[in-house]
């Protein structure tokens, strides 16, 4: 008993944290609590005798000044400077019986992000994302693009998020969740699906809508994968770029032709098909194949192959854009091994409360033959998050996952994110 | 049999990258103007006529700041032959993704269709000393709400008319002719805006957020105060008792927001203070009458006058000498 009272009173502690939202007058239905803090602030009865207007009481205003001319060229030494970002993204575990971070830590810095991004030259931009996790560092994303590509072609090239469902492609601290969906994070790996390699888009609109049509080709489905183990050095991030890695993998690999090795690698299409159902609403629907190994060296390692289905509802009216949307989003995922086919899938929704508010809920299902005990597991979890700015999150986050073996599991977690330096285009 | 099918693979992979590289048709008449505000669709319109097809982005009562890079956005601008945008990093937050999605080499940055309004605009707000988020979500080229000087239109149509000289020089002595008739016109419009407005010079007002320095300055108004305590956060209880009692004592009676704000907290300060919550529209196609970039400051400057007039505002006297945060 004592524990669960101590837990409470954490929580209660931590409360006020999460109250910055209460000074979020503006989109507040409460407006009779506002109007009882405006009367508190301004004092029972001084209201009309009350000290004059204390201007030197007000933040200090930045007004700048007046000259120069628009043309963003102008006045900017830096501007050859790559943009440079860094995210920190920590994590407290408040889970009632025990931690479920590593080494039963209760808090973690999960992750700190450090983006470079820039365009190269008049055809290229490179957007390179090297992840700090704990002793490990690894290039989350580092690629090139083409900007300029004719037949609305655009190429990728060099690691980055595989375009498998929706989700998939968002940074994990930019996500609306604590962590990815249990089917991302089973199938996946906690980070998501990432590989190295080549991408081909292509724009098209036959049939007046948005469509994209996407192929990559890539080395493996990396180690964060569920399935066989192949025995062989899996691929990870910065590891993979070691000259000794590089060496060792050709050397087992010796024998393969070029053919035969490409034929052993990841393949993976997507079709994306967006429409705007009114000036508020829009729909996106896509599917997803993907076949690899976990590593391809030696060629003997289990090829999986994956299909999905991801549906996206998004409402959000222009003129109260600042205060409500909606999304909804589902996955499906199939994956198909040598011994067995297993099924994953999520639903998520989320709701806009008021301009810092959003309140999310998910539900989880995903299969793991393999894992006795688990081999069915269903989850609900929810998800109070708070924006105080633009640039820094509170996310709450409650999960509660059920195992066929009849083992429940209960988390609590607590997110913040902050984001430092210029403006990031918002993940769509 | 396991290199058959690993041939198959390829070979299916070829046929795929080969489909991808079917081109896409295209053959317009029209120069396809896209652009992310209204205001510079209603210029584009004036300068191009005829010759040009013109879509914007946001919508008039839409915070531009916050519009989602939609995919029909960006496949807007992969056909288009020119963007324009406002700049100073108003569109930070969603325009790089439509830019870069759109694949299409005449609105990338260097290319002919692309072209940055604010070329030429004299810049307020510009901040200086150290930078950094402590002070809101600052602009750091400077404050982005330029079109809303009418005087300013003209910088934007010799903008306009630039690119669509660049990307359509058959047809550039049209386009010049449009532009000469537009600022002509407005010209005549900013004398009438100004002589409307002389009697409120030094008119003091509350505005929701910083959108209106180029206006209050080109119609002589001052900004007491903002009831964003910094730009992009929202109003806390403290702040707005701090604005309510500035008001009282001032005497300041016109709260300015754009409609995309929520009405809840300027109505309280205003019920509080003894005010007016005057909405006016940041842009072109704010509120179903305003379709034009003149419609606009007809529209905002009778709503502002009839508040005025309402609030007994008019020549303040001596009350114009008090400083404010912003205008005249």
């Amino acid at each position: 008993m004592l524990p669960r009272t101590r837990f409470a009173s954490f929580l209660l502690a931590i409360f006020p944290v999460l109250s910055l939202g209460a000074q979020e007058a503006a989109d507040s239905a409460a407006v009779d609590s506002l109007e009882a803090e405006i009367a508190r602030e301004l004092g029972a009865d001084s209201a009309a005798v009350g000290p004059p207007p204390a201007r030197d009481g007000l933040p200090p205003a930045a007004p700048g000044v007046e000259g120069g001319t628009g043309g963003a060229l102008q006045g900017a030494p830096q501007s050859l400077n790559p943009d440079l970002s860094v995210i920190g993204d920590f994590l407290a575990d408040l889970s009632p019986e025990e931690s479920t971070l590593e080494e039963g830590d209760r808090f973690a810095v999960r992750e700190v992000e450090l983006g470079l991004q820039a365009v190269v030259d008049p055809y290229f931009r490179g957007d390179f994302f090297v992840a700090l996790k704990g002793d490990e560092i690894e290039l989350e994303e580092g690629y090139l693009s083409t900007l300029a590509l004719p037949h609305g072609l655009q190429v990728k090239a060099g690691r980055f998020h595989l375009p498998y469902g929706k989700v998939n492609l968002t940074h994990r601290p930019e996500i609306r969740t604590v962590e990815y969906p249990r089917v991302i994070q089973e199938f996946f790996g906690d980070d998501g699906l990432a590989s190295t390699g080549l991408w081909v888009s292509k724009l098209l609109s036959p049939l007046g809508f948005y469509q994209e049509i996407i192929a990559v080709v890539g080395n493996d489905l990396g180690e964060g994968i569920g399935g066989a183990e192949s025995g062989g050095p899996a691929e990870a991030g910065g590891a993979e770029v070691g000259g000794a890695q590089a060496g060792g993998d050709a050397e087992q690999a010796g024998g393969k032709d070029l053919l035969e090795d490409l034929g052993d690698r990841l393949f993976l299409g997507h079709l994306r098909n967006y429409a705007d159902l009114t000036e508020a609403a829009n729909v996106e629907v896509g599917v997803s194949a993907a076949t690899g190994t976990r590593d391809p060296v030696p060629s003997d390692s289990e090829r999986l192959t994956f299909y999905g289905l991801d549906l996206t509802y998004r409402w959000r009216p222009a003129a109260m854009a600042l205060y409500r949307s909606l999304v909804l989003q589902a996955e499906a995922t199939w994956r198909d091994g040598e011994a067995a086919t297993e099924f994953g899938a999520f639903a998520f929704g989320q709701w806009q409360v008021g301009r810092r508010w959003y309140v999310g809920a998910r539900y989880d299902y995903v299969e793991q033959p393999e894992t006795e005990g688990a081999e069915r597991e269903n989850g609900i979890s929810g998800y109070l998050t708070i924006f105080p700015s633009e640039f820094s999150l509170f996310r709450l986050g409650y999960e509660h996952r059920a195992l066929s073996a009849g083992d429940d599991i209960d988390r609590v977690l607590l997110q913040a994110s902050v984001t430092l330096g210029p403006h990031r285009p918002h993940p769509f | 049999m396991s290199h058959c099918i690993r041939a198959a693979r390829l070979a299916g992979l070829g046929l795929a990258l080969a489909a991808l590289a079917a081109p896409t048709a295209s053959a317009q008449k029209k120069i396809r103007v896209l652009t992310t505000t209204q205001d510079l669709a209603a210029i584009a319109r004036e300068i191009g006529g005829e010759d040009v097809e013109v879509k914007a982005i946001a919508r008039g009562y839409q915070d531009p700041h916050f519009v989602e890079s939609k995919p029909s956005f960006i496949l807007e601008a992969s056909r288009a032959d020119m963007l324009v945008f406002v700049g100073l990093d108003l569109e930070i937050g969603w325009l790089p993704n439509v830019i870069t999605g759109s694949r299409n080499r005449r609105i990338q940055q260097g290319g002919a269709g692309y072209v940055d309004a604010s070329r030429g605009v004299r810049l307020q707000e510009i901040p200086t000393g150290r930078i950094t988020r402590e002070l809101g979500d600052i602009h750091t080229y400077g404050n982005p709400h330029y079109w809303l000087d009418p005087a300013n239109g003209r910088v934007i149509a010799d903008n306009i008319l630039a690119g669509l000289r660049r990307v359509d020089p058959q047809r550039a002595e049209r386009y010049g002719a449009r532009r000469d008739a537009f600022v002509t016109r407005l010209d005549r419009k900013i004398v009438e805006w100004t002589s409307l407005m002389a009697p409120y010079r030094g008119l003091h007002v509350v505005a929701y957020h910083n959108s209106w320095p180029y206006f209050v300055r080109a119609f002589g108004l001052v900004v007491d105060e903002f009831l964003e305590p910094k730009p992009g956060i929202p109003p806390s209880p403290s702040h707005i008792a701090a604005v309510i009692r500035l008001m009282r004592e001032s005497g300041t009676k016109i709260i300015l927001m754009e409609p995309y704000f929520s009405r809840k907290v300027p109505d309280l300060v205003a019920a509080k203070a003894g005010g007016k919550v005057v909405e006016l529209a940041p842009s072109v196609a704010g509120t179903k009458e305003i379709a034009t970039y003149f419609d606009l400051f007809d529209h905002d400057l009778r709503q502002l006058v009839a508040a005025a007039r309402e609030t007994g505002g008019g020549s303040q006297g001596a009350s114009a000498a008090r400083p404010g945060r912003g205008g005249a």
